[in-house]
């Protein structure tokens, strides 16, 4: 046996740095996109590959992030991509280039106006604005951080050293990069000469903490003033007033301190403010209601004038309230129905051969007559005559209402 | 907590929340509402200005710190 007393481990090897995300060469079925972000990312392509399968099935958007790899990404063995290439053209006056860019942009602004025209007015299926907002952020980040010395500088290889050039390379020009980074990518290394002077240290900011305990303070407050009955809050304003204090703290870190992802938390406290504003101020009552009411399935089918006047509610389920057998005796001008469902689907059917006035509202949800949405809006109502009938004779006069969910009216 | 250069992206997204916040705050007691299908849109519309202003303004520091640089120490 021998000692190791004087056996030390060998140093550990510096860290490898990360590979340029490069097109690969090597590994490749259509243009080595994934191939080479599996190498950068350090996972197996397969996995990248099904990734992008997936995604171009559903909805399409791999091969819409397939496309845009391969336009920006280098292919191996380049530092130029074929968008850097295009773009370098696009400065020339009059280049082919150029007029594509600019027929492009104009396409793309006017998708983008019609897809948020869409959202504003035709509902929130904006799936495919959300990924054209993120394409064109991409865009605009590339286009902010592209290395404009690139174009000029010898074509490095990957191992760093520059392509033997016949003629004498130009001087390079300087380089900035918003993230300060000089030698981590050896492509980038040999075109920058002037390095930043190293940023000052960053001095702590409790901006941001002290507002979020803050607004997480005055939230509580706020509840507990409200259960205990001490103020009448509208449901609205518990999260408004969170919300104010968070945008106060990110406004104050414009000047000092910082407070930037104070955002992280803005962004869902704006969300539940917009529904929290469809809350109803009595919504404890109208859910002790709601509970009074019921849960479950009703159906209603009311034969005589004194049924259909006993008041029809639900609290939370689906409701049917059928008039179309209701027997209206001569000398009774005006039948008032009530219906009434707390959170569900109410439909109420009624003659065709009777004349219906409505005055129907949602609180939260869908209002349908005949079939037809009555408008858009997320708290739609309706007060007027229900379509479709005789000009004289008896009135059906209805009162509805759903609190969140939907009511429909229908002719039978 | 020290002053520093004017964050313009901070300035931006916090007016924006501010504005939803007391936006909302108005409509709770007032009739006036804002429509929540709008919300959304607004909210990227005024972060993306925001980060684009951001990002120019930084760009454009950046730039000019390292003319500086470069003015106050040639390069050989």
């Amino acid at each position: 046996m021998t000692t190791n007393t004087d056996y030390s481990p060998p140093p550990p090897l510096p860290p490898a740095p990360r590979p340029p995300l490069r097109r690969s060469q090597s590994d490749r079925v259509i243009a080595g996109v994934a191939g080479g972000f599996g190498r950068w990312l350090g996972i197996d392509p397969v996995i990248v590959r099904v990734v992008l399968v997936v995604l171009a099935v559903f909805g399409g958007s791999g091969l819409l992030l397939y496309a845009i790899g391969w336009l920006f990404i280098p292919d191996e063995g380049s530092s130029t991509s074929s968008a850097d290439a295009f773009f370098r053209d696009s400065r020339q006056q009059g280049s082919t280039a150029r007029t594509v860019l600019i027929v492009v942009g104009v396409i793309v602004a006017v998708i983008i106006g019609l897809n948020l025209m869409g959202w504003a007015f035709g509902g929130w299926g904006g799936g495919g604005s959300v990924l054209l907002l993120l394409a064109v952020g991409g865009v605009v980040l590339y286009l902010v951080n592209r290395p404009a010395a690139s174009t000029t500088a010898p074509e490095p290889l990957a191992d760093g050293t520059a392509t033997p050039a016949t003629v004498p390379p130009a001087p390079p020009a300087p380089v900035a990069y918003a993230y300060g980074g000089s030698g981590q990518y050896p492509g980038y290394a040999a075109t920058a000469t002037a390095p930043l002077p190293p940023p000052p240290p960053r001095e702590r900011s409790y901006l941001g903490l002290a507002t979020l305990s803050l607004a997480v303070l005055v939230t509580g407050v706020l509840v507990s003033l409200d259960v205990t009955g001490v103020l009448d809050l509208a449901p609205v304003v518990v999260p408004g007033v969170a919300l104010a204090i968070l945008g106060a703290g990110i406004l104050i870190g414009a000047w000092a301190g910082r407070a930037r992802w104070l955002l992280w938390f803005a962004i869902p406290t704006l969300l539940v403010t917009v529904v929290a504003s469809f809350v109803p101020a009595d919504l404890g009552a109208r859910m002790r209601l709601g509970v009074e009411n019921g849960v479950g399935e009703r159906s209603w089918s009311p034969t005589t004038v004194l049924e259909a006047q006993r008041p029809h509610n639900l609290g939370i389920g689906s409701a049917q309230l059928d008039l179309s057998d209701l027997a209206i005796p001569a000398g009774i001008t005006v039948v008032p129905v009530e219906a009434s469902v707390g959170l569900g689907e109410l439909v109420v059917i009624v003659p065709d051969d009777v004349r219906v006035v409505v005055d129907a509202g949602v609180g939260l949800g869908e209002l349908r007559l005949d079939g037809v949405p009555r408008d858009s809006d997320p708290d739609p109502a309706y007060v007027g005559e229900l379509p479709g009938g005789p000009l004289d004779g008896p009135v059906i006069d209805l009162t509805l209402s759903t609190d969140l969910g939907s009511l429909e009216v229908s002719r039978a | 907590m020290r002053r520093h250069p004017l964050d313009v992206f901070s300035l931006l997204s916090g007016l924006l929340v501010l504005g939803f916040a007391v936006a909302y705050l108005v409509g709770a007691a007032t009739e006036y509402r804002l429509d929540a299908r709008l919300a959304v849109p607004l909210l990227l519309v005024g972060l993306g200005a925001a980060g684009l202003a951001g990002a120019l303004v930084a760009q454009r520091r950046s730039d000019r710190a390292l003319d500086d640089s470069r003015t106050a120490s040639p390069s050989p």
